[in-house]
């Protein structure tokens, strides 16, 4: 332990417990910053990278905006202006305003909750390549002449074979699903890393509310992103191969496209909007002075708009003819989620009118974004009406409507949290003056350009439309509104300009700058990459006002892992509910498997692209040898043995673990695996209610055979499985051995069978949807067997090389756990595409 | 406290709008079936088929919604009496849960609602 007192914004010669964690934590420098992993890294690799796609998205705004300002103008012709909004949207919304808020989680979380990093370090890095290439895919459409001008939802059919014929939709499809990976990652290990990475103390009613907030986002995430991904997938296949799914003429439905797009994209805009509400929940309370009233109740409202905005996604459908019953459950869903919204804002007002506030910018941003959201939600509660919602659908009253809610619920939030943690990152101080000049200027420039759009709307100027004839009474509106888009973007050049000298000329921050009660403001700033020089205990929701000493036991290596002659980087491994410590966690350090994991992943990408099928297969069979290199760079031979953890734990390390943070990431990916699969029987579903036969009529019936051999062979395995992992549990590693090779023989005969029952079935995939789905929901399981297949063949070469032992159960427990979840799957699959038709009456 | 429904656990709490989910889910799918099969007028003692499942299923969700609320309504008095103790955690988990079977509830009814009022079909 380190004997030396350092004050927490000390710059003196550091303690030996510093120096030795700072040469565990550091990056490499040069090129070697390539493989970093650490997660302030890669949070602010995320925020830079966001914020330069909200840059590239506001150019396309201003270049709107110039078309529009007069009538009949002719800056943009019709094509570069479905361009231009079409990108605008796709930017703004999968490439600036999730990744951005991501990056902010990916950044604070662990330093909120009291660890060192993330749970999965380079599950992070390889989530912030993946979103980077596929940025840089979508974007390179502009260099062959081929930008997505569908609009950001790339309705079918118009983004069909038959109308778009070219690459722009696939730059879109490929470019956004890339992205989507970075963004089911990054949900994953934000869902461990909160239920099991906490400082011990920090029990589940005394977790920040930013980590509520971000742990029900990263559930929307896995269950919102994967029916798009799948819609994605279906359109790709449609597009390349042929195989009919939103074609009319083969039985498809260009609707099941507008469901899958819509039960992610409503939920979408909670993900943006409930880490912007986090972040507001967290700066209010240290400008207000006190703790947050109601901490229960916002946890009621986040909980219950994660449900309730699942519900919402026909809202965006009101004029496609949809039963009007049905329509009215969603109606009555989308009013019903204003009451938790109305919750947190009343809990807002509530902590500032008690509290003795003090103004400074980020408060004054939270004002901002109060105003402005307050109003987006007003006219969300119209729209929400089906009859008003007839009148205003695809006006310049949505456009303001939805900017209100993302520019107003979104923006305003990331400001004042730039702001606001940003001693945290440089250790200066911004410029009250100029930072408070720069509000003022975007807070106006929105409301001029938003304000009298809503007008332009209810006067009937359409959206997506490249200009307009004098005379309808929107020129000087349009004028107005353009005035107003440049003087917001000269308020974001007035902030990159603050945020440039604030280098130079900004205070130096002092440690806990704004006086805050949570725990990343315990560290030095700028932080050291380790976080914490020893995890604090903690027994309140404001562990820094309840104890103002917590930073300086930290830093002197009072609490936990405060031991100076550690070699590998180390965090707490903790109970779900009460935080006690259980394990001490060995996380990886700077790698390159991840960027190169990536860049085959994008090689792939780039062949599917390209229509170059063979590079692309050869870049799926590379990304996932990297992938089995990352799995094999894990784990550890050496004994089991007790680590002093301090204040008086003994802990062993997380390698001995039943329920290791492998196995409770397995469990969480498996949530978003099963969304994947349900969107495709929900499509499977859908596309029977609108079939007047189901199969069509002259198809015979199936020989089920084969597929019946399929899924004896499939369910067996899972048996043998189990015998060989639970051997493994009980000390007989050649049962494990035996039991997961006989399980791989097994899943290999399913995969034959399941083959040649298709092929002997002589149904094209190609003449009907029956077909098309017939094929998919098999190739989906094939590709499922297939991964368990090489998991498994990985746990026989890992028990045979020593990684795997009674001591040592994470790989074959992991393993098995994927298996059930296939065989379970195929038992559901089964039943959906050979029992259902022949029960429906085919 | 052996009651699954009040529990200090995340699955229990989350339980009342897992319930709103699987109502306002079933209440979908009731609708696209009566209206692809075409039986709107199936009529039993003058009330519709929608009406009577979605009835049926607005009146199990609400039962189980109350009784949740109310078991965990129980377990905040008791938490609240005992505050020295300072059991905390399942002061937090009962009244977050009461909370939430509220909110749920009024979702629940507020979507039930029309079903009453609208024939199912009409575009």
């Amino acid at each position: 332990m380190a004997g030396s007192s350092i004050p927490p914004d000390s710059s003196g010669p550091p303690s030996v417990l510093h120096q030795r964690l700072d040469s565990v934590w550091r990056n490499l420098p040069g090129w070697g910053a390539l493989g970093a992993v650490n997660h302030t890294t890669i949070g602010l690799r995320f925020i830079v990278t966001g914020f330069i796609f909200f840059l590239i998205g506001g150019v396309l705004a201003m270049l709107m905006r110039s078309q529009l300002a007069f009538s009949g103008n002719t800056i943009l012709d019709h094509k570069a202006y479905a361009q231009a909004f079409t990108m605008h949207g796709t930017t703004m919304m999968f490439f600036f305003a999730v990744p951005i808020m991501e990056g902010f989680a990916v950044y604070l979380i662990p330093k909120m909750i009291g660890a060192r990093d993330m749970i999965y370090p380079r599950l992070s890095a390889f989530g912030y390549w993946c979103y980077l290439f596929g940025g840089i895919l979508l974007y390179s459409s502009f260099f062959v002449g081929a930008v997505p001008d569908g609009g950001w939802f790339m309705y079918v059919p118009l983004a069909g074979a038959a109308f778009s014929p070219g690459t722009s939709v696939d730059f879109w499809l490929l470019g956004v699903t890339f992205a989507e990976i970075s963004a089911v990652a990054a949900g994953v290990e934000l869902i461990v890393t909160i239920l099991k990475t906490r400082t011990p103390g920090m029990a589940i009613h005394r977790m920040p509310l930013y980590a509520w907030y971000i742990l029900i986002t990263a559930f929307m995430i896995l269950f919102g992103f994967p029916p798009l991904i799948l819609g994605s997938i279906l359109l790709e296949i449609e597009r390349a191969f042929s195989l009919p799914f939103y074609d009319v003429a083969r039985g498809g439905d260009p609707l099941l496209w507008q469901h899958l797009f819509w039960i992610f994209g409503h939920p979408e805009v909670y993900i943006i909007f409930l880490p912007a509400a986090g972040i507001v929940t967290t700066i209010l309370p240290t400008f207000a002075q006190r703790p947050i009233v109601g901490y229960t109740w916002v946890v009621l409202a986040v909980i219950g708009t994660g449900f309730l905005s699942f519900g919402l996604w026909v809202h965006h459908m009101f004029t496609v003819g949809i039963p009007l019953l049905s329509l009215s459950f969603f109606s009555a869903a989308s009013m019903a989620v204003a009451i938790p919204t109305g919750i947190q804002v009343f809990v807002w007002i509530a902590t500032l009118w008690t509290g003795r506030p003090v103004m400074r910018t980020p408060l004054l941003y939270i004002l901002g974004f109060l105003f402005i959201f307050v109003l987006g939600g007003l006219t969300g509660v119209m729209v929400a009406m089906v009859p008003f919602d007839w009148q205003v659908h695809d006006t310049h009253f949505v456009v303001a409507h939805l900017h209100y809610v993302l520019f107003g619920g979104m923006v305003f939030p990331l400001f004042a949290a730039l702001y606001y943690w940003l001693p945290l990152f440089s250790g200066r101080a911004p410029s009250e003056r100029l930072s408070r000049l720069t509000f003022w200027v975007i807070f106006l420039g929105f409301n001029l350009t938003f304000l009298p759009m809503h007008v332009t709307g209810l006067l009937g100027m359409p959206r997506r439309v490249y200009t307009y004839l004098p005379g309808l009474g929107w020129d000087m509106l349009n004028l107005i509104s353009t005035v107003g888009g440049f003087l917001s973007a000269a308020g974001v050049g007035m902030f990159i300009v603050d945020f440039a000298l604030h280098f130079f000329y900004g205070k130096r921050a002092p440690a806990n700058t704004w006086n805050a009660g949570t725990l990343e403001w315990a560290l030095p700033t700028p932080v050291p990459p380790y976080n914490f020089a020893s995890q604090p205990m903690v027994d309140d929701r404001d562990p820094l006002w309840k104890s103002p000493d917590t930073a300086e036991r930290s830093e002197r290596g009072e609490y936990f892992l405060g031991r100076d002659n550690v070699d590998v980087r180390e965090t707490l491994l903790t109970g779900t509910l009460h935080a006690e410590p259980q394990h001490v966690i060995v996380l990886p350090g700077n790698t390159m498997t991840p960027l190169l994991a990536a860049a085959l992943t994008s090689v792939f990408f780039i062949g599917f692209l390209a229509k170059l099928y063979w590079l692309a297969a050869a870049g799926a069979v590379l990304a996932i040898g990297a992938l089995l290199l990352w799995a094999w760079q894990g784990g550890s031979r050496a004994a089991v043995r007790q680590i002093d953890a301090g204040l008086g734990y003994f802990l062993p390390r997380h390698h001995a673990s039943l329920q290791s943070p492998g196995w409770w990431g397995m469990l969480i990916t498996l949530l978003a695996d099963a969304a994947l699969f349900g969107s495709l029987v929900f499509a499977y579903f859908f596309l029977w209610t609108v079939s007047p036969a189901w199969p069509p009529p002259d198809y015979r019936v199936m020989n089920l055979l084969w597929p019946s051999i399929g899924i004896a062979a499939l369910l067996a395995s899972s048996l043998v499985i189990q015998w060989g992992e639970s051997g493994n549990r009980s000390g007989k590693p050649g049962r494990l051995q035996l039991g997961f090779i006989a399980g791989i023989f097994l899943a290999v005969i399913f995969i034959v069978a399941q083959a040649v029952g298709l092929h002997a079935s002589d149904i094209s995939a190609k003449a009907h949807v029956y077909g098309a789905l017939l094929h998919t929901v098999s190739g989906f399981q094939v590709a499922h067997a297939a991964i368990a297949v090489l998991m498994a063949g990985f746990v026989v070469l890992r028990a045979r090389a020593g990684h795997v032992s009674k001591d040592r159960p994470v790989e074959p427990q992991v393993t098995a756990l994927f298996w059930h979840y296939t065989v379970l799957q195929w038992a559901a699959g089964f039943s959906v595409i050979y029992l259902f038709p022949f029960l429906a009456g085919g | 406290m052996r009651n699954l429904l009040n529990r200090n656990s995340l699955l229990s709490l989350v339980s009342a709008p897992i319930i709103w989910a699987v109502h306002f889910l079933l209440s979908y799918v009731i609708v696209s079936l009566v209206c692809s099969s075409g039986g709107t007028g199936a009529w039993v003692a003058g009330i519709t088929a929608s009406e009577a499942s979605i009835g049926a299923l607005t009146l199990i969700a609400v039962a189980l919604l109350v009784y949740i609320g109310i078991v965990n309504y129980e377990k905040w008095r008791h938490a609240r009496r005992s505050a020295l103790t300072g059991d905390d955690m399942s002061r937090f988990f009962a009244l977050c849960s009461v909370l939430l079977c509220g909110l749920s509830a009024i979702a629940v009814i507020w979507i039930a609602f029309p079903a009453f009022i609208l024939s199912p079909c009409t575009a």
